[in-house]
């Protein structure tokens, strides 16, 4: 055994699998997430997963947030990336400009879109109104506030899939392309038939990226409308927390975040082995 | 010396599990022992103006008695962090109660029912603050008022004199009239996660029979009775009455629209008062009761205030945090408290200076004219519903449920976590 794991085993198990086992352990109680004592409740917190709506609500929103984020992230990205491939200083510029938010916090972030969307004092309201518009109540309704979690988390994560993106285009080697082109390929025929197969690795890479981050997206929402109006923009992870301290319910919020696990795991292994399958494609 | 690659390996990787074992070194709990130093955990921000006065008391305590005290600010999220303390077992040797000091803490807490300052405790507190026994847990650093806050330059426009609102009719042909004089009548907050609640909870807090309320603390949810309150809000929620950025306010947006006259009423905490004073101090603002619904006297809501302290009964501390309650209880300290609070004071045998509030004060409070019903959560509902009770009044006002739905999950939520009692 190479006793170099050992340092990251230890992490690992310290601050993943034991904080994992304990979560797993306490959704099968009623903890109160402070109190010294709890019982054993069986399965009685995930039958209520069943039942609850709004757990459903918010299942379908993260389903939304990953989904929704993934496939415009991807979108956006690529066509980034094919439009700023190449050499050249203003590319090179535009490229950094988009990576630029990655770096930043999303709360910060997302503080800064809030700024945009508000009712009064908001940017967009004010244009509106600059232009004899009424003010308009943008994060007044689940579906509104909804999309616009979804484009805030897209735009600031575009970059790293446009990144990714310009590291598949690279990987593709000039003489498949002139190849393609002898043989009468041109334009939108040689990306959809040589280009975009030869990017499917980066494809899926992209794609599991973008969609956990999207599945366990927290930080936009809570600082937004903390999952409001109502619960209608809650996340999974969103309403583990509010369960967990709001109400007090730490042994249903756990079940809660078991539920998400085994979503979260489910589509990393599924994407995982058709990256596998690509990969031996190749 | 030289050692083999399989040695070397094995060094590198000890030092590795070594670094990380001293590393959590660092995560100390947070309690003194081996210090004399008294840890105080408080609700507020460094901003606040309680963090301020807490910061003079503590000097003067340590002038006085010789006897340090360390205090912790807390960010918003004080109520969670205090939970993962509990948890833990890191729990301070003082921290603020906020309101939960029997329903929530009692357990943790040392019963301060023999401390010199006790007897003083005002009787409004009582059925927030003591149990079936007459214990007390926490000293009461404010006596937490609170009725509906208005705009008195909004109201004079409108016509409306603040004074006659003494039933719900009343108060709703004054928002009718703010209302057609082009500003807000209600102003609210759903982002800040809490005004809504406030506003259920003093409307409930007169909405339930007094056999209601016995069977709500047996463990029956009365929904007729709750259906009422939240009929309420949402017929106000029809008539377009709160503002339209509902969703995306924050708690600042309701102070500012309270200075700057955009806003005719809100039901809050009397907080927001002081918080309207800072955007603008020369705003004309106040506070009247609660109108009836069930019985028919205007009521106040009261209840233990933001800055209310106990002591761990674990502290190792605990001669010392208990000599510091002692000097908070003390008239002029707990006086400052209180005013830093912008609230009465929790001991009756203290005078507060109310600025530009006493008006209101004077005529509602300290003359004792108006009967002053505790928060309805504190009271009826098991500990742990108060988010829900936000986020259900929060969907009644942004209307993305109806008030059945909203009385429903309010009803499942309760009875969840009463069988959790």
């Amino acid at each position: 055994m190479n006793l170099m794991y050992v340092p990251a085993i230890a992490m690992v198990a310290i601050f993943m699998l034991y904080p994992l086992v304990q979560g797993i352990g306490l959704a099968f109680t009623n903890w109160d997430g402070y109190s010294p004592t709890k019982a054993f409740v069986g399965l009685d917190n995930f039958a209520r997963l069943f039942t609850d709506a709004t757990f459903q609500t918010a299942l379908v929103n993260t389903l939304i947030y990953g989904i929704g984020c993934t496939v415009l992230q991807q979108v956006l990205g690529l066509g980034l990336a094919v439009a700023l491939d190449g050499a050249g200083r203003s590319k090179a510029f535009a490229r950094a400009l988009i990576y630029l938010p990655v770096l930043v916090s999303p709360v910060v972030m997302t503080m800064m879109y809030y700024f945009l969307f508000q009712y009064d004092r908001g940017a967009l309201n004010d244009i509106l109104v600059s232009v004899g518009f009424d003010r308009i109540a943008w994060l007044s309704t689940g579906p509104g506030t909804v999309t616009i979690v979804v484009l805030i988390n897209t735009l600031q994560f575009v970059g790293i899939s446009m990144v990714i993106y310009l590291a598949g285009l690279q990987g593709i080697g000039q003489e498949i392309t002139e190849a393609a082109e002898v043989d009468g390929a041109r334009g939108l025929r040689l990306f959809r038939s040589i280009t975009l197969p030869l990017l499917r690795p980066a494809i899926i890479s992209s794609v599991i990226i973008n969609l956990i981050g999207g599945l366990k997206l927290y930080d936009v929402i809570q600082v937004l409308t903390a999952g409001g109006p109502g619960y209608s923009s809650h996340s999974v992870s969103t309403l583990i927390a509010r369960s967990y301290f709001g109400q007090q319910a730490a042994g249903y919020a756990s079940a809660m975040g078991v539920a998400l696990f085994v979503l979260i795991a489910v589509v990393s292994i599924f994407l995982v082995a058709r990256m596998d399958r690509t990969g031996k494609d190749l | 010396m030289k050692l083999s690659r399989k040695t070397a390996r094995a060094a590198i990787a000890a030092l590795g599990v070594a670094a990380l074992l001293v590393s959590a070194t660092g995560c100390d709990r947070g309690t003194s022992s081996g210090s004399d130093e008294v840890q105080l955990f408080l609700n507020g921000g460094t901003d606040t103006p309680q963090y301020k006065a807490m910061t003079d008391l503590i000097a003067k305590f340590k002038e006085e008695k010789g006897i340090s005290v360390k205090m912790t600010a807390a960010s918003t999220d004080y109520e969670d962090q205090m939970k993962v303390k509990l948890a833990s077992g890191d729990i301070p040797d003082i921290f603020t109660t906020h309101g939960w000091s029997l329903l929530r803490y009692s357990k943790f807490l040392e019963p301060l029912t023999d401390r010199p300052w006790a007897s003083k405790v005002n009787p409004g507190l009582d059925s927030a603050m003591r149990d079936s026994d007459g214990k007390i847990y926490a000293f009461p650093g404010a006596f937490d008022t609170a009725g509906i806050a208005y705009n008195k330059d909004v109201l004079d426009k409108a016509g409306i004199d603040p004074a006659t609102i003494t039933t719900w009719d009343a108060f709703d042909a004054a928002a009718a009239a703010v209302a057609a004089k082009g500003s807000t009548p209600i102003f609210s907050s759903g982002k800040a996660q809490g005004p809504a609640g406030h506003m259920a909870d003093y409307l409930a807090a007169d909405s339930f029979t007094d056999a209601e309320l016995t069977q709500m603390k047996e463990g029956t949810f009365v929904t007729s009775a709750y259906t009422k309150v939240l009929d309420r809000v949402k017929s106000w929620q029809s008539k377009g009455w709160f503002n339209k950025d509902y969703s995306s306010a924050s708690e600042d947006d309701m102070a500012r629209a309270l200075a700057n006259g955009t806003a005719g009423f809100e039901i809050y905490n009397n907080n927001i008062l002081a918080s309207a004073r800072t955007y603008n101090p020369n705003a004309n603002v106040g506070f009247i009761p609660l109108p009836p619904t069930n019985g028919d006297t205007p009521y106040l809501i009261g209840g233990e205030g933001i800055d209310s302290f106990g002591v761990s009964k674990t502290s190792s501390h605990k001669d010392n945090a208990l000599a510091f309650l002692d000097f908070l209880a003390q008239p002029a300290n707990a006086a400052a408290l209180a005013e830093a609070n912008g609230a009465a004071a929790g001991l009756v045998d203290v005078k507060v200076d109310f600025g530009k509030l006493t008006a209101s004060y004077d005529k509602y409070v300290t003359s004792g004219s108006t009967p002053v019903k505790p928060y309805f959560d504190r009271v009826y509902l098991p500990n742990g519903s108060w988010n829900t009770m936000v986020a259900t009044t929060d969907s009644v006002i942004s209307g993305q449920s109806d008030v059945a739905g909203a009385v429903a999950q309010m009803k499942n939520q309760f009875a969840t976590l009463y069988g959790q009692k």
